[in-house]
């Protein structure tokens, strides 16, 4: 299997907080990646580091070696990383402007100007995003106007439109409801033919429905790193255990 | 039980007798203002220029004489030989003076006299003032008169006349044209150099720098400095605009640029914490969206952060040119107290306010003209406050997260 990220050895610190600690991971091409653990533990600032987000915090430091397509994260271009390695927030946050524009905003940030071309795009990524049937007669409207999960959704879209690689979500559906949730749970599994996915998520259920592979956090460290079925069905430590379990976390 | 009913009461009392106190001294300001100005408030006003125009004109062919009627009242003296009446008045500026208040239809003052100048014939009006007179009796004697021999003794040299030499008139003027377009100017000058100074320390202090002691210390003073009476932003201003200005732009002392530079650096805290205050506001998740989509972070300040701090920045430029109108002392040191007509952007004016402290320290303060002065001014601050109220709403409805 290839492997499209390879996290080597990563230490972070925020300041003097020692938050994620010989953190190592292959994230493989085409495949649903869950990461699960406590509260804490440092899923999100893992996620963050892939498509460094984290440049954003003051004082946040890593060390080791991340390299996605065989190149390491701090060599390219943070704006074309970030093109090719879309992200999905815990909460939706839709841009205060029309439908049409929210997903024409990427293209439009890396230079497309042409109308025909930026619609046949903004219609493509809400296709892809299972939101076009939804919304084909008001993309004027504003994006604030759509429900929660239709606003994720629509965060979806946007993501896509830039044609990325790899899409990271971070608990994509903590602010929603059971079936604004199943949808996009269809939506993962449909776009993984297609996209890499990472996925951070608090729902065992979520990550035995949707992932292919699981990592367990536990204190900024991985603890045990299998494929999901394995791991849910025969962890080999037991503090997985315990967490999938339901016996603390 | 009943104490503590008694004692609510007492203090509501006193509540609403302080508040209706409040209520009834403004109302008294403004009907003092609105009476004592109000009459001199018209169009012309803002139309006409501040100081008088002067004429020279003489009569030259030798009048003989009429036999006007006209009962004058009592301190207007009139001359039946030429049918026009004076009257002792004082001036615009406040200084003592005559002008003519009658002119009887057939003299021939009305459209005789001829203007030294131009030798064109002049129409006089009423309401023209008279400074000096120089006439030829029949006997060919030479008589003078001027204003300070008051409007009885010119009236009798006018009598005397046969022929007129040399007559100074003055007419118009009061009108504060000059000093509106001096603030107009400086609300404009002041906004071009304060709203891209302020927005980008604004989206600076907000976004770009580091949170270190440095940008805290700096946001501190930045709010601090709004609370500075603008009198030391005057002598700043005077200390350091002016002299540079003289040099740069040629200015001799006041200038209406020291005055934009001081307002500027005046209102800039303002600016920056009002705009601040709403780029503060906008969700730090809609950003990283746009960041994590590969926008750089110059797109993301004009395509996310302006277009959402724009309330703010356009409160923060209602509440300035509000200030720019109503402020005096500093513009006093920057932009001196000489009214002008002809607005000259190195050379020092009056705004509307400065030109009610430039009338109020005449020797017979103008007061008329000072409150209808004062009535604008109010007018304008309230439209400002009116649209600050309007702008809040428009956006609230428009709800921007
Ligand atoms: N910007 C930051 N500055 C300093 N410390 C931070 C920052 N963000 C996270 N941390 C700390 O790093 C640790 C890991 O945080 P992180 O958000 O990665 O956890 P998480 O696994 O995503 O938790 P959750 O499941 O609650 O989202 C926590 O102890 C947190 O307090
Ligand atoms: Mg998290």
């Amino acid at each position: 299997m290839d492997s499209i990220f390879s996290v080597k050895n990563v230490n972070l610190y925020y300041g003097d907080k020692h938050v994620l600690k010989d953190v190592n991971l292959e994230i493989y091409k085409k495949q649903v990646t869950a990461f699960i653990g406590p509260s804490g533990c440092g899923k999100s600032t893992l996620l963050r580091c892939l498509d460094r987000m984290n440049d954003l915090i003051d004082d946040c430091k890593v060390e080791g070696e991340i390299l996605y397509k065989g190149k390491d994260v701090k060599n390219y271009d943070a704006m074309d990383l970030r093109s090719s390695v879309g992200m999905v927030f815990q909460t939706p946050n839709p841009f205060p402007m029309s439908i049409f524009d929210n997903v024409a905003y990427g293209p439009r940030c890396h230079g497309i100007k042409n109308k025909k071309v930026l619609k046949e795009i903004v219609e493509e990524a809400l296709k892809k995003a299972a939101l076009y049937d939804e919304v084909k007669d008001n993309l004027k409207e504003s994006g604030l106007a759509l429900s929660g999960g239709q606003q994720q959704r629509l965060c979806i879209a946007r993501c896509i439109a830039m044609k990325p690689e790899v899409i990271l979500m971070d608990e994509p559906t903590s602010a929603l409801d059971p079936i604004a949730t199943l949808k996009i749970e269809e939506l993962i599994n449909d776009l993984k033919k297609e996209y890499t996915i990472v996925i951070v998520t608090h729902n065992m259920q979520q990550a035995t429905r949707v992932s292919d592979y699981t990592a367990f956090f536990m204190l900024g460290e991985i603890v045990e790193y299998n494929k999901t079925g394995e791991l849910f069905k025969s962890p080999k430590n037991k503090k997985t255990e315990d967490y999938i379990t339901g016996r603390f976390g | 039980m009943s104490k503590r009913k008694f004692f609510d009461g007492l203090l509501n009392g006193i509540t609403y007798l302080f508040s209706s106190l409040g209520i009834v001294i403004l109302a008294l300001i403004f009907v003092f203002i609105f009476s004592t100005g109000g009459s001199t408030l018209s169009f012309d006003l803002l139309s006409e220029d501040y100081y008088s125009t002067n004429y020279v004109v003489r009569y030259s062919s030798p009048y003989e004489g009429g036999n006007y009627v006209y009962s004058p009242s009592d301190n207007e003296y009139f001359s039946s030989k030429w049918g026009i009446a004076l009257e002792d008045t004082t001036s615009i500026e406040g200084t003592d003076a005559i002008s003519i208040s009658y002119i009887d239809r057939e003299s021939p003052l009305i459209d005789g006299l001829v203007n030294v100048s131009n030798s064109n014939y002049h129409h006089l009006e009423i309401g023209t003032y008279i400074s000096t007179l120089l006439v030829n009796t029949e006997d060919g004697r030479v008589l003078s008169s001027s204003v300070r021999n008051g409007a009885e003794k010119m009236c009798e040299t006018l009598n005397q006349a046969q022929t007129i030499t040399n007559m100074n008139l003055s007419r118009g003027g009061g009108g504060i044209k000059g000093s509106l377009i001096s603030t107009l100017y400086l609300i404009l000058f002041t906004l071009i150099l304060l709203l891209p100074l302020g927005i980008a320390a604004a989206i600076y202090l907000s976004i770009c720098a580091k949170d270190n002691k440095i940008t805290r210390a700096l946001k501190t003073l930045i709010d601090m400095s709004s609370g500075v009476p603008s009198i030391i932003f005057g002598l700043v201003g005077l200390l350091i605009f002016v002299p540079m200005l003289n040099g740069i732009i040629g200015s001799d002392g006041h200038s209406l640029i020291a005055g934009a530079l001081t307002m500027t650096i005046m209102l800039l805290p303002t600016v920056i914490s009002t705009t601040k205050e709403t780029i503060d506001v906008i969700p730090k998740k809609i950003i990283n969206g746009s960041l994590a989509l590969g926008a750089s972070q110059t797109q993301t300040t004009f395509k996310i952060i302006l277009p959402n701090a724009i309330p703010g920045i356009l409160t923060s430029t209602l509440l300035a040119i509000g200030r720019i109108i109503g402020e005096s002392a500093a513009l006093i040191f920057v932009m001196g107290t000489q009214i002008q007509d002809n607005i000259i952007l190195n050379q020092g004016s009056t705004t509307l306010a400065t030109h009610i402290y430039n009338l109020m320290g005449l020797e017979n303060p103008n007061t008329s003209l000072a409150a209808a002065i004062a009535i604008i001014i109010l007018i304008a601050v309230l439209v400002l406050n009116i649209l600050v109220k309007l702008v809040g709403l428009y956006f609230k409805k428009k709800g921007l997260k």
